[in-house]
């Protein structure tokens, strides 16, 4: 029985670890990254992987052997013991101390994604509108201001230039969405009577999946949308397309 | 206690409790020895009475959250699928398919039941209620009537509940979270209608019932205990339920403002919550007479208030019923008690200080966000001292191998894990990927169902013959230990993993999207793992009523434990303790060289 | 499981169950079950070769004979990413597994009969599924299994537009209801004359969304998925109108001939293909919008001889017209028309510029040349006067067009424009350190 109930808590130890050096065959892991931020978030991932990890393996090796050693049938009492200053002093002062260093090492990225004294210095590309349940992209027209007659909206798909940074304004017309692109590593929630910049910059072209991350209702799971991540020049006559299309009279609609 | 007399028991109680009345009242509880069924079962004063009352209501609700989770577990693995057996009956207008409204109905459903009928109650509500008494030596709570309108409180909140599903439109379906404009405006979901209405006034209702039992708690450990039993000789079951209970005083009156603010929006149509400018279904706010103007992240602000703290008052108290459980049955004194009192008050004082940690992608100000993360993860520094005192503990100890230890046990491993994922959570720029993943579900899954829940099952098996004098079945016990912690792991430890790829919570089809298409296989795992679970709670129903009924009948201490509950005989009849005592020592001490056997309990003189 | 008769028919032949059968019966025959819809082929099709079931033509690089050649070069350039893996195992000659398409049985089918066919060179193989995938076109069969998936719970298992999500009828929740594709009458479309609508119309619904109601868009599924749910849509509508029409026949004629069903799907399906001669197309350049213009369109919108659009949609374009609502007996002011489905309807607030039909001009002007079918929006682009002169030339209707489209600039905080006094956050306080 004791032998039985150590190998099960030493499942779960084996569980954590076989996971988290398997997982990425299955793709059950971090999708590759494709901003220019993503990367700063995902090795403060591994840093705390790293030493969570250390943690898990120590205190769960620690339960599995007291069970198996002390789980024993003895005849003996246990070690009377209260406590033990200076031990405790040790395991409180070391995971201090490492808790810290997680807090100083996460700060600066925080404030590269979201402080606006960061932001790039560039005009906003287009408002992403969020709401019960789609996303709709509206971009400016020549005279470059939203809200306007010319503008272009576009639902569904988020077109970008590759390699550019994008600084957009996020707002929502009904409930509380949240703009999402696993791949990005980006996430902001868009909440209604707030206007809410988000800048980001992706370095390969190709299409993205966009999802809303916050329940926004019994749609909630219909929401997609996709990031599309083109060159320049293709985004150029993208727009340039969009613009002209707005003002199609109808013909190509005649067969 | 039938046979002792009761004057001797009323001059005990009285000699107890010098600050408390005359002894003259407390003569007086003692005179009514021929109560009528209904007031001995149902409108009881007994705390004893009360406990099991909870208990019983939480595992009834248990099972109602748990076929919740079932159907939301059916919905991921095999999205608009026919559902057997009960899909002809519920949806016969979908072809037997869950409709998206009612997925979303069942999460928020599952989550507001687990949370405020089953945890809650459970842990403060019926080990509450039941040990606090005899496990300080007082004859009853300090309030024996308002602890019995605590109970009372309940039975409103439950019918509130059970009416939002039928009401038009359904349940709620804004989350257990109701986050506004989607649960402040009818025309946002559908069971937003007067399902949300009642939800509020359901969770007004537990809230007045946890207040209840929280000023009842904390007034009858400050003033009741034996002499002798000083706060450092407390054993910290009662610890974690004094703090929680603190907690409860001071965040409660929060949630209640902020849910009747709600209710306000909803009836009345005032504007703390609604914006202005919005639209949905057609409808602007303002053209249904609502003041509008409001701010959602108020909300916000105040239920996480409340809700963070909450979070601690599903654990703290699952805390110090494992250390209690290690200790006994691990024959050895707890390791570091003073630590792990202050660890205690650490966690319940931080949590008062990190509630912005859910609203880092809010859109609340950035730099209020960092300083959240470092309360955030301050927070990690009690527990973990909480861990290694547990660990410490088990070293160079005798472990019995009883089913209430192997869930301690279990409740430790898991809890590290539910522990550790937290701090990917606390750190802003990795909570930008993982706010609202599966990473998330796993965590909290992990602190409150593989954590607390499997804490509630060892505290059962631990106080089961102090409540019935019997024990429950051990071999069943075990069983049902072993398959629960091998299908709770394969269904929230797959969790992390589906939430590292990136799949948002609280979808209903996920798999129409390209990053997530590869998840279903994982994702029917998890669900068969889940059935699996939910099938194994057999085990532990059979044992329980056979227990009930047909148990092993055991002694006064069967467990050969030190606190007092253990001198009271099994069960304890009305006011509990057929001696007097006095306490002369801390609570664990086990494996003492000062006599004979390996326990010297508090009561004992030598 | 089986389609089933409407409300409505259910309550007009309440006393004669048989005909119910008889309806319920021919419809089966005509359009199939919902595990397995599909046209009856008549005679003329097969002669034509024209099978609106693509079940086999799909296969061919012709198409399906419906689609434009730019509509099926969108169809393979999507079947392309759709089918990556599975194209790229095909190319490996590796087979396992590549039947599995849960929602398009048809296609799992298609696929299995030719990897299990042993008759079959390899290299036919190989060519035969890479066609098969590069060219997909769902079958009805393939298309219901999406629809169930997508739709069904808002339009209903018939496209009644009564699923759960919708409400019930006593209290409707989605505002406005999800459309009852019966009648046969679809709002947003190209064609004028209350034509029904060109599957290109419907298309253009599934890619866009109707923006300010619960219709999303559809655009995460591929150009052959789309135009299938179109194909499904249709075919639940034709349906629906054959039902419709066999209970005015029996009301008219109290009886109904075995040969009626046929007809009266022939009728309806002539209707459909009549709507391609129907486009609303301006012919020359959209003229761009100036002051004068918008003067003019001031003016046509409030002249009540002209676009007399202010006595509905109101001075100020809030949707507020006079005209919009009446008084009901309790003295409640109510709005004044229903539209064809029965719901009461109100005028769109044109400030909020969301505009269902799209919000390119020419949309605009379709809206107020052919009207909106099935609501109390009338077309006014070929009104003439007493003199037969038109209500509105071309230049008149583009000043109306620009008029309304400029009310969306007027009031941005109605509009869904930035609050006053709110600050982003990051842009005072704390957040910029």
């Amino acid at each position: 029985m004791r032998i039985l109930l150590t190998l099960l808590f030493l499942a779960l130890l084996v569980l954590g670890v076989w996971t988290f050096t398997d997982a990425h065959n299955h793709a059950w892991w971090l999708p590759p990254n494709v901003s220019s931020y993503g990367g700063d978030i995902d090795r403060l991932f591994y840093l705390i992987l790293w030493m969570v990890g250390f943690f898990f393996v120590l205190t769960e090796g620690l339960l599995v052997w007291c069970v198996f050693n002390f789980g024993r049938k003895r005849t003996t009492k246990a070690d009377f013991t209260h406590g033990h200053h200076k031990l405790e002093l040790v395991w409180t002062a070391v995971p201090g101390l490492l808790l810290l260093v997680i807090t100083f090492t996460q700060m600066q990225t925080w404030a590269k994604v979201k402080f606006k004294s960061n932001f790039p210095d560039v005009k906003p590309i287009c408002e992403v509108w969020a709401s019960q349940f789609d996303w709709r992209m509206r971009y400016p027209g020549d005279d470059g201001k939203f809200g306007t007659v010319d503008d272009i909206e576009n639902p569904f798909e988020f077109v970008v230039p590759v390699n550019e940074p994008i600084l957009f304004n996020l707002r929502s017309r009904d409930v509380i969405h949240s703009f999402f692109v696993p791949y990005l590593r980006l996430k902001q929630d868009a909440m209604p009577g707030m206007v809410i910049p988000v800048w980001f910059q992706v370095e390969k072209e190709g299409s993205y999946d966009l999802v809303c991350a916050e329940l926004c209702g019994w749609g909630h799971y219909k929401m997609a949308g996709r990031l599309k991540v083109v060159s320049r020049a293709a985004y150029d006559a993208w727009l340039k397309k969009s613009k002209e299309e707005m003002n199609s009279n109808g013909s190509e609609d005649k067969s | 206690m039938r046979d002792a007399s009761s004057t001797a028991h009323a001059a005990h109680a009285a000699a107890l409790h010098p600050g408390l009345g005359a002894p003259g009242t407390v003569h007086e509880i003692h005179e009514h020895h021929e109560i009528g069924f209904l007031r001995k079962y149902v409108f009881s004063t007994d705390h004893k009475v009360i406990g099991i009352q909870f208990m019983f209501t939480g595992l009834v609700f248990f099972l109602l959250g748990g076929l919740m989770a079932m159907a939301i577990r059916w919905q991921l693995a095999w999205p608009w699928t026919e559902m057997p057996v009960v899909g002809r009956v519920l949806f016969p207008n979908t072809g037997r398919v869950i409709s998206p409204e009612f997925y979303t109905m069942l999460f928020t459903m599952h989550g507001t039941i687990m949370i405020f009928f089953v945890i809650i109650p459970l842990l403060t509500g019926a080990f509450g209620n039941f040990l606090i008494p005899l496990m300080i030596g007082a004859p009853d709570m300090a309030f024996p009537k308002l602890n019995m309108f605590g109970y009372w409180a309940m039975i409103p909140a439950i019918l509130c509940v059970l009416m939002s599903f039928a009401l038009e439109g359904g349940g709620p379906a804004a989350g257990w979270t109701a986050y506004p404009p989607l649960s402040t405006i009818e025309k946002a979901a559908p069971g937003s209608m007067h399902g949300q209405t009642f939800w509020l006034l359901a969770l007004t209702f537990v809230g007045a019932s946890s207040m209840m039992g929280a000023v009842n708690y904390v007034t009858t450990i400050v003033k009741m205990r034996a002499p002798g039993l000083t706060m450092m000789r407390l054993p910290l079951s009662i610890w974690g339920l004094f703090i929680a209970a603190l907690l409860q005083l001071f965040a409660l009156p929060v949630l209640t403002a902020a849910s009747i603010m709600q209710v306000l929006d909803r009836v009345l149509h005032t504007g703390f919550f609604t914006p202005t400018n919005l639209l949905v279904n057609q409808m602007t706010p303002e053209s249904a007479g609502a003041a509008a103007g409001g701010q959602p992240l108020l909300w916000q602000h105040l239920f996480w208030f409340y809700s963070h703290p909450a979070v601690y008052i599903m654990v703290v108290p699952a805390m110090g019923f494992a250390s209690d459980i290690l200790s006994t049955h691990a024959r050895k004194p707890l390791f570091g008690y003073k630590p792990m009192v202050y660890s205690i008050m650490a966690i319940a004082g931080l949590g008062f200080i990190v509630w912005g940690h859910h609203m880092f992608m809010s859109g609340m100000n950035p730099a209020l966000g960092m300083t959240f993360m470092v309360s955030t993860i301050l927070i990690a520094l009690p527990s973990c001292v909480k861990v290694f005192n547990w660990l410490a503990t088990l070293w160079g100890s005798r472990i019995h191998l009883t089913s209430a230890m192997l869930n301690a046990l279990a409740f430790v491993a898991m809890f590290i894990i539910g522990g550790l994922s937290g701090i990917w959570m606390a750190s802003t720029p990795v909570d930008i990927y993982i706010h609202d993943t599966y990473i998330v579900v796993a965590h909290f899954h992990y602190v409150v169902f593989a954590g607390s829940v499997f804490a509630i099952f060892g505290a059962i098996y631990h106080w089961f013959p102090k409540m019935f004098g019997r024990q429950m079945n051990e071999t069943l016990g075990k069983i049902h230990f072993v398959g629960s912690f091998i299908f709770t792991n394969c269904v929230f430890y797959m969790m992390h993993q589906i939430g590292i790829a990136g799949l948002m919570r609280r979808t209903a089809d996920p798999y129409a999207y390209d990053v997530y298409a590869h998840l279903q296989p994982l994702n029917q795992f998890i669900s068969i793992s889940a059935f699996c679970l939910f099938a194994w709670q057999i085990f532990f129903v059979v044992n329980l009523f056979h227990s009930i009924f047909w148990g092993k009948r055991v002694g006064r201490n069967p467990w050969n434990a030190c606190s007092l509950e253990w001198e009271a005989p099994s069960p304890p009849g009305h006011g509990n303790f057929d001696k007097k005592l006095t306490v002369h020592r801390g609570p664990y001490e086990y494996g003492t060289p000062e006599v004979a056997e390996d326990y010297l309990p508090q009561a004992r003189s030598i | 499981m089986h389609y089933t008769l409407s409300t409505a028919t259910k309550t007009s032949l309440a006393s004669a169950p048989e005909v119910q059968d008889q309806i319920l019966g021919s419809l089966e025959m005509l359009f199939g079950t919902p595990q397995n819809p599909s046209y009856l082929r008549t005679k003329d099709w097969a002669d034509a070769e024209f099978d609106p079931n693509h079940a086999e033509l799909a296969a061919d690089a012709g198409g399906t004979g419906e689609l434009a050649e730019s509509e099926m070069n969108g169809v393979k350039a999507d079947n392309l990413v759709r089918f990556r893996s599975q194209l790229e195992q095909v190319a490996r000659r590796d087979y396992a597994g590549l039947a599995e398409f849960k929602s398009a049985p048809h296609l799992s089918d298609r696929v299995a009969a030719i990897v299990a066919d042993k008759e079959l060179a390899e290299d036919k193989r190989q060519a035969d599924l890479k066609a098969l995938f590069e060219n997909y076109y769902p079958s009805l069969r393939d298309s219901t299994e999406l629809y169930r998936q997508q739709c069904l719970h808002c339009h209903g298992v018939e496209g009644g537009g009564d699923g759960p999500t919708a409400g019930s009828v006593e209290h409707p929740f989605l505002d406005p209801r999800p459309r009852d594709y019966r009648l046969g009458k679809f709002k947003f479309t190209a064609v004028k004359d209350k034509a029904r609508p060109r599957r290109q119309d419907l298309y253009r619904v599934l890619d866009q969304g109707v923006y300010g109601t619960a219709m999303p868009s559809f655009r995460r599924f591929s150009a052959a998925e789309r135009w299938g749910l179109v194909d499904y849509v249709r075919m639940l509508a034709i349906r629906g109108e054959v039902e419709h029409d066999l209970v005015i026949t029996f009301q008219d004629d109290e009886h109904l001939t075995a040969e009626a069903p046929l007809a009266a799907f022939q009728d309806v399906w002539t209707k459909w293909q009549a709507a391609k001669e129907k486009v609303v197309v301006f012919e020359g350049d959209v003229p761009a919008p100036t002051p004068a213009m918008l003067k003019r369109g001031d003016e046509l919108f409030h002249d009540a001889k002209k676009g007399n659009c202010a006595s509905c949609h109101g001075d100020m374009g809030l949707g507020d017209g006079p005209a919009a609502y009446k008084l009901d007996d309790q003295g409640h002011r109510v709005p004044a028309y229903t539209d064809d489905w029965g719901n009461p309807i109100l005028p769109r607030n044109l400030v909020q510029g969301l505009y269902r039909g799209g919000r390119r001009p020419i949309d605009v002007y379709r809206r107020i040349y052919a009207g909106i079918n099935g609501g109390p929006m009338p077309g006014i682009g070929e009104s003439k006067d007493a003199d037969g002169k038109l209500v509105l030339p071309p230049e008149d209707m583009w000043a109306l067009v620009h008029y309304v489209r400029s009310l969306s600039e007027r009031d941005e905080a109605v509009a869904g424009g930035p609050i006053h006094g709110m600050t982003p956050p990051g842009e005072g306080g704390g957040g910029g350190n």
